[in-house]
This record gives structure tokens, C-alpha cells and sequence, in this order.
């Protein structure tokens, strides 16, 4: 995967970008075709297709840095308000299959609309959602907020050398019949 | 927000009332206001999909799409820039998991994470929400992302000019952790000083910034009796607002401003 995506080229410096930001986790750059001024794109350096395989911790951590950022391209251009996106997923827009957020300065009448529609829904359609997604949403929670220490194999190495010791034994012993 | 009819006058004397509130009675004004707030409180009924003791989820009774999820702290924020980075973390992994939970129970074929922070942006709400919306191929929602070309003179401008609010923004928060370092030393030896109560509170584990703050100003300007020490507190734990995030401050009082003229609308 990363010599094809194009931000894990980046990430190992291999393609241009207007790096604003860069840490051991995340690079920040501006994007090359900006939907307005101070367009930033960030990407973890890690190659994650899409947001549920960021752990809890990376995301965490990434959504600290977007605030920080935020306010760095809302100050640095001057803006009005600013737009935090996430297409997760090719059905929501996402065109480069490494995670990407964007975080775009606004002004009024800059000519960009994110505003929706509001879909009209029936009572019935409208409480068949809640119930299917209350029904799964039980399961959130046990959030995984630091990264897990590696577990160290202890019990590896030991039993190599309790065998190795027999086998010395038990090749003694067989030395030792005739 | 529940509409209400007021006279001219009403609102003009609304306005005057706001504008003379201290920050503290502004933000229980607008938490008054707020109708997010009556949600999370449960004085407006809404259709809740999750919660805990930082967040709540619910459905938008104005949805993008069927299953569109608002995210919102409990507390009462604005923007984002207003909210504590635990807080933040903690709602960017519930709302991962929202994402998930669409794509599970409602076999979504994506989701858009929206956040619009201030009235440019699109924010219609006075409360910091995340959008949580499960996306369809076709459905054509206009979340797409526009591109524009920008000269690469434009670009290095832009470039400079962020790049050096990036650093600003650390650089504060470097030299706010030396402010604090040194608070704390001048705490250490005005607590020699300070009467015994004081350190036994600081003992039991209370060492917030704020208590240190207002102990040391409390030495500083001769020691009050306690009951003034509680508006010394507060006072400086407003200061220390100021001096760790002035950035984060200068952005909300604009936004601050932006969010009177909204109520007052609202309100008429």
C-alpha cells in the first residue's frame, strides 16, 4: 500500500507538499487545490484506510493537534469560522484511501456550501434508526486511551532452554549407554 | 430554539443586559439560551443514541441523511477551540465509534465527520457539536470538498502566514508551562508563609492551578480573610486564561461577539 498512496510517499518526504506541520505521528500540509485559503490537509504518518482503524489513542491525539492547527489557519488567514471534515469512506468523498481531515477557513459569502437539506422522515422511519443505532452504540465505550505496552514474551525463551537442557541430559544419557 | 416574541424595546434592553454581563453570568446566559443544553439536561426530550459523563449523542431531528448523530460535550462550549483537550480526544473516539456503529447498523457505506466552527462556517447551533452523517453512493449531500487553484505566490503567502501561527500557537503553550514552573515556586515559598488550613487542603491533594494561583496572589497582596479569597480566585484563575491560551482567548471573543448578535436574533 504505502508505495502507491501518495501521503505515505509523503511521509517518507517523497512528495512535494507545503508542509505546515510535522511530528512523529502527523504531517500538516496545505492543500495543493484548497477549497479556500489556508486549506490544511492532516494525515498520520501511519497508513490507516479509514477512520475506524485509527486507535482510540492516535485519534485522540490527532483531534488535540486539528484544535491547535485550527486556530493556527483560522488566525493565519484571517477567517471568519472554520470547517473540520472527515470523508471517511469513497460513498462520503474520499478519494486517496489513507485518512485524510481537512480543516478549511471560512468567510461569509466565500461561495463554499456545505449546508444540507434536512430530509423529511416519518415518525416510524425516524425511530427504526434510533432503535438500530441505540441498539449497536451499546457496545461503545472501553476506549482504548493509551497505547498498550508490547507484551514482553517471557515465557519464550525458557522453555528453549529447559529443552535444550533435557536434550544435553537426554544426549548424555544416550552417550553414556554404550 | 424556542421562539418568543419581544417588543423593540425588549430587545434593546436584552442587548444592554448582555453586554453588561460578566463572563461568568454570560455563560450561564447562554447556557440558559442554549437548547442543547436543555436537551443534556433532559428538559427538552430528544432521541438519544448515546451518553456518558462527558458526551451525548443524539439524533438531528433535521437530518442529512436517515441516522445523522450530533455529538456535543455536555458542558457548554462554543467552538472547539474552547474545549479542553481531554474532552476533545474524548469525543473524537466516541464519534469513531459512532462512525462505526452506522456502518454497522445501518450498513452505511461511509460516514462524513462535520465540524463547523463559528456562523461562517455554517454553525446554526450555539453549542460545539460534531456531525456524525452515514453516507450512501448517490446521495448527493453537498459535503464534497471544492478546489480551487492559488498561484504559488498566493500559496507561499498563505504558507508563511499559518506557518507562523503554527508556531506561535506552540510557542505560547511552551512558554505558558514556564509561566506555571514558575508560579509554582513562588507558590512553594509563599506556602512557607501561608497559615497551616491552607496546607492541609493542599495536601489532600487539591494542588489545582487555580488554588496555587490564588494562594500566591493572596500572599502577594496580604493575606484576606476567606471568604474574599473566593472572588481573588476567581479573578486570577481568569488571568490565567488570559496568559496560557491567549490565542485560544483572542478567537473567542470574536466568536463571542458573533454569538451576542445571534442570541439577540434569536431573541427577536
Amino acid at each position: 500500500m504505502s508505495e502507491t498512496c501518495v501521503f505515505c510517499q509523503a511521509a517518507k518526504g517523497k512528495a512535494k507538499l507545503e508542509k505546515i506541520y510535522e511530528d512523529k505521528e502527523i504531517i500538516a500540509a496545505l492543500h495543493p487545490r484548497p477549497a479556500s485559503k489556508g486549506h490544511i490537509i492532516v494525515f498520520s504518518k501511519t497508513h490507516y484506510n479509514i477512520v475506524e482503524q485509527i486507535p482510540d489513542y492516535v485519534i485522540g491525539d490527532i483531534f488535540k493537534k486539528i484544535n491547535k492547527l485550527s486556530v493556527a489557519a483560522f488566525e493565519g488567514v484571517k477567517s471568519q469560522g472554520t470547517n473540520i471534515i472527515i470523508q471517511n469512506g469513497v460513498a462520503a468523498g474520499q478519494e486517496i484511501p489513507h485518512i485524510c481531515i481537512h480543516i478549511i477557513p471560512r468567510n461569509e459569502n466565500d461561495g463554499i456550501n456545505f449546508q444540507w437539506q434536512p430530509k423529511q422522515l416519518t415518525e416510524e422511519e425516524m425511530s427504526n434508526v434510533e432503535l438500530s443505532l441505540k441498539q449497536e452504540a451499546e457496545n461503545i465505550g472501553g476506549f482504548q486511551k493509551e497505547e498498550k505496552a508490547k507484551p514482553i514474551k517471557l515465557d519464550e525463551k525458557k522453555p528453549e532452554k529447559i529443552l535444550s537442557d533435557e536434550e544435553n541430559y537426554l544426549i548424555k544419557q544416550l552417550n553414556r549407554i554404550p | 430554539m424556542p421562539e418568543q416574541q419581544m417588543t423593540p424595546e425588549q430587545v434593546k434592553s436584552m442587548q444592554e443586559k448582555i453586554k453588561n454581563m460578566s463572563p461568568e453570568e454570560l455563560k450561564e446566559f447562554q447556557k440558559k439560551q442554549c437548547i442543547f443544553c436543555q436537551i443534556i439536561s433532559g428538559k427538552v426530550a430528544s432521541k438519544k443514541i448515546y451518553e456518558d459523563e462527558i458526551c451525548m449523542a443524539i439524533l438531528d431531528i433535521n437530518p442529512a441523511n436517515p441516522g445523522h448523530i450530533l455529538l456535543m460535550p455536555k458542558e457548554h462550549y462554543q467552538i472547539m477551540p474552547m474545549i479542553p483537550d481531554d474532552e476533545l480526544a474524548h469525543l473524537s473516539m466516541v464519534s469513531k465509534a459512532l462512525s462505526h456503529v452506522m456502518l454497522k447498523a445501518l450498513k452505511a457505506q461511509g460516514t462524513t465527520i462535520f465540524v463547523a466552527n463559528g456562523i461562517a462556517a455554517g454553525q446554526r447551533a450555539q453549542h460545539f457539536m460534531i456531525h456524525v452523517i452515514p453516507r450512501k453512493e448517490g446521495d448527493k449531500l453537498p459535503l464534497d470538498i471544492p478546489q480551487t487553484e492559488l498561484s504559488s505566490q498566493e500559496m507561499s503567502a498563505v504558507k508563511k502566514a499559518v506557518e507562523g501561527r503554527v508556531k506561535a500557537v506552540l510557542k505560547i503553550k511552551e512558554e505558558s508551562v514556564k509561566v506555571e514552573e514558575k508560579e509554582a515556586e513562588e507558590e512553594k515559598a509563599a506556602e512557607v508563609k501561608e497559615e497551616k488550613p491552607e496546607k492541609v487542603e493542599e495536601a489532600e491533594g487539591k494542588p489545582k492551578k487555580e488554588k496555587e494561583k490564588y494562594e500566591e496572589k493572596g500572599v502577594k497582596e496580604k493575606p484576606k480573610p476567606k471568604k474574599k479569597k473566593k472572588t481573588a480566585k476567581k479573578k486570577t484563575a481568569k488571568k490565567t486564561a488570559k496568559k496560557k491560551k491567549p490565542v485560544k482567548k483572542k478567537e473567542q471573543e470574536e466568536e463571542g461577539g458573533v454569538g451576542l448578535d445571534d442570541i439577540a436574533k434569536l431573541l427577536q
